[in-house]
């Protein structure tokens, strides 16, 4: 504060606060100011609050997470605890979260016999309730398709089908999920590795890692991949329990998801969830490195096709057929 | 006069009408001719659901909830097999006033022979073709008489469902018999409901949904 009035238009001298604000401070100036002040401080910090809460949708651990591949054992332990920690708030379930690694010297492959399959779409289903796939919005990794006999035309095969009983005359169907191909475009487009093949050729995702850029989505020719739009809703009796890192766990919003042939299941030599529930037995799965396995039969025996063989992915699903 | 009056009203009429009986009949909606059996066509409440369509059936009449042994109603007959015929007047049966075996239905194709697959010598047990017997537990080996090529991809684990572990190493596999999913008498796979399509096409989730629901 100046101690006298001095002429504003003077340069030369320093100026009071109040000559500065060409205001003087007078009593109504700082109400007025201050009143101006109360006002902006409570319309900020309303608008911030949310943040209040960010903490539940990414905590600092997690936001300081290495990528899956550059972990130790101890730090996988921590954030698995972190995780299931995360599912009990969030779900109201005890979960058991694993880190499963590859079995060494195993490839798997799929086979399925359309010439067998129905359309029942119980492995749909059952894939929901196995790797906990949000009900709302639904999420199925797995799509049927009813196609009309005498061509494969995709375009214009129905996959909102609804019958009494199924199948239906001239009809035959086609169920695809991910093909966890060799050349995989979608672990090629990704931009930051948060997707990539397993020595046991699975594609996994990491959901901590997967920034919900959607470039794998658009890359994908099979159409397999599945988005989070919003928190994944599952019925607390119907999550399961048992869970993956790389697999089955609960998603957070935000991230992409995918059929992994039951990472959980088939790592410690169980089938997956869709071979298991299939009434007619027209998936068949196996190690294809086993010269023995029921895969190898069907590529040495039946008539083996491959999707979209065009697009150049090599898928590890076979469609086969008896005849 | 009267064959002219006949010619234009009664046989108008009645040609037209076997004509519309005609048409109806076939734009029937859902094709009917593949085997629907009602008691299959229940969905399982539990999407991990594993059991069989059939279950686990024996060899064993079932009639109104009880179970009989063939050798309630039939003695067994000890001639060979291709002599059953001859002595078919069942001896030993009391009446059964609703007509035993109405229900079943047969549709084997060329299998219409009773005594290709049952011993008349010992019922409860099947029959092979030098006319010695398979255990009636044992159904694989019955109808691998036959069907020799689905025995073959059945015992690779490709016909059939195999549950439990792909790698037998670290646990058990349990394959399928023959009649836990066919009906010998009507093997045509049946036909069964499907479980709802994807939620883009139904407003709510619902058992049966449908696309204008």
């Amino acid at each position: 504060m100046s101690n006298s009035k001095k002429d504003p238009s003077s340069q030369t001298e320093s100026r009071s606060l109040s000559e500065i604000t060409y205001a003087p401070l007078t009593r109504r100036s700082f109400l007025k100011f201050g009143a101006a002040a109360a006002t902006t401080y409570t319309g900020v910090s309303l608008a911030l609050s949310p943040l209040k809460n960010f903490k539940e949708h990414l905590s600092l651990d997690e936001f300081l997470q290495q990528h899956y591949e550059r972990l130790t054992p101890e730090k996988m332990q921590k954030i698995v605890a972190r995780i299931e920690k995360e599912i009990a708030r969030d779900y109201g379930v005890t979960a058991q979260v694993k880190d499963i690694k590859p079995v060494p010297g195993v490839e798997y492959a799929f086979a399925l016999n359309i010439g067998k399959c129905i359309g029942c779409r119980r492995c749909v289903y059952g894939c929901m309730k196995e790797n906990n796939t949000s009900r709302d919005p639904e999420i199925q990794y797995i799509r049927v398709l009813e196609m009309g006999k005498g061509s494969q035309n995709v375009e214009e095969s129905e996959h909102y089908y609804t019958h009494d009983a199924v199948p239906q005359k001239d009809k035959y169907y086609m169920p695809v999920q991910c093909q966890q191909c060799k050349k995989a475009p979608c672990a090629k487009a990704c931009p930051i590795r948060a997707t990539w093949q397993e020595p046991d050729g699975i594609i996994v995702v990491d959901y901590n890692w997967c920034i919900g850029c959607r470039y794998c989505m658009a890359a994908c020719p099979y159409w397999a991949r599945r988005f989070n739009f919003s928190k994944p809703a599952i019925p607390k009796e119907e999550i399961n329990t048992e869970m993956a890192y790389l697999g089955n766990r609960i998603r957070p919003r935000g991230v992409v998801e995918k059929c992994t042939f039951c990472l959980r299941r088939v790592r410690q030599g169980m089938q997956p969830a869709c071979v298991e529930v299939c009434p007619t037995g027209s998936r068949m799965f196996g190690n294809v490195r086993d010269p023995e396995s029921p895969i190898n039969y069907i590529l040495n025996n039946k008539r083996v096709y491959i999707f979209k063989e065009e697009a150049g992915t090599i898928p590890r699903f076979y469609y086969c057929f008896d005849v | 006069m009267r064959r002219r009056s006949f010619l234009y009203t009664v046989l108008p009429l009645v040609s037209g009408f076997i004509l519309l009986v005609c048409i109806s009949a076939g734009r029937a909606g859902d094709d009917a001719s593949l085997p629907t059996s009602p008691e299959f066509i229940r969905l399982p409440h539990d999407w991990l659901d594993t059991t069989p369509i059939r279950g686990t059936p024996k060899l064993i009449y079932y009639l109104n909830k009880f179970m009989y042994e063939c050798k309630v109603c039939h003695a067994d007959l000890k001639v060979p097999t291709y002599e059953c015929e001859k002595n078919l007047n069942v001896p030993g049966t009391f009446h059964m006033p609703f007509g035993a075996h109405k229900d079943m239905a047969f549709n084997h194709g060329l299998n219409m022979r009773c005594f290709n697959c049952h011993n008349c010598s010992n019922l409860g047990t099947y029959i092979n073709f030098d006319g010695s017997e398979i255990p009636g537990d044992k159904p694989v080996l019955l109808c691998r008489k036959c069907h020799g090529v689905t025995y073959r991809d059945w015992q690779a684990g490709i016909h059939g469902r195999t549950n439990g572990y792909w790698d037998a190493s670290r646990g058990k596999q349990a394959k399928l018999d023959c009649n836990q999913c066919h009906n010998p008498h009507q093997p045509h796979f049946p036909r069964l409901v499907p479980r709802p399509s994807p939620a883009a096409a139904r407003t709510k989730l619902s058992e049966k949904g449908s696309r204008h629901e």
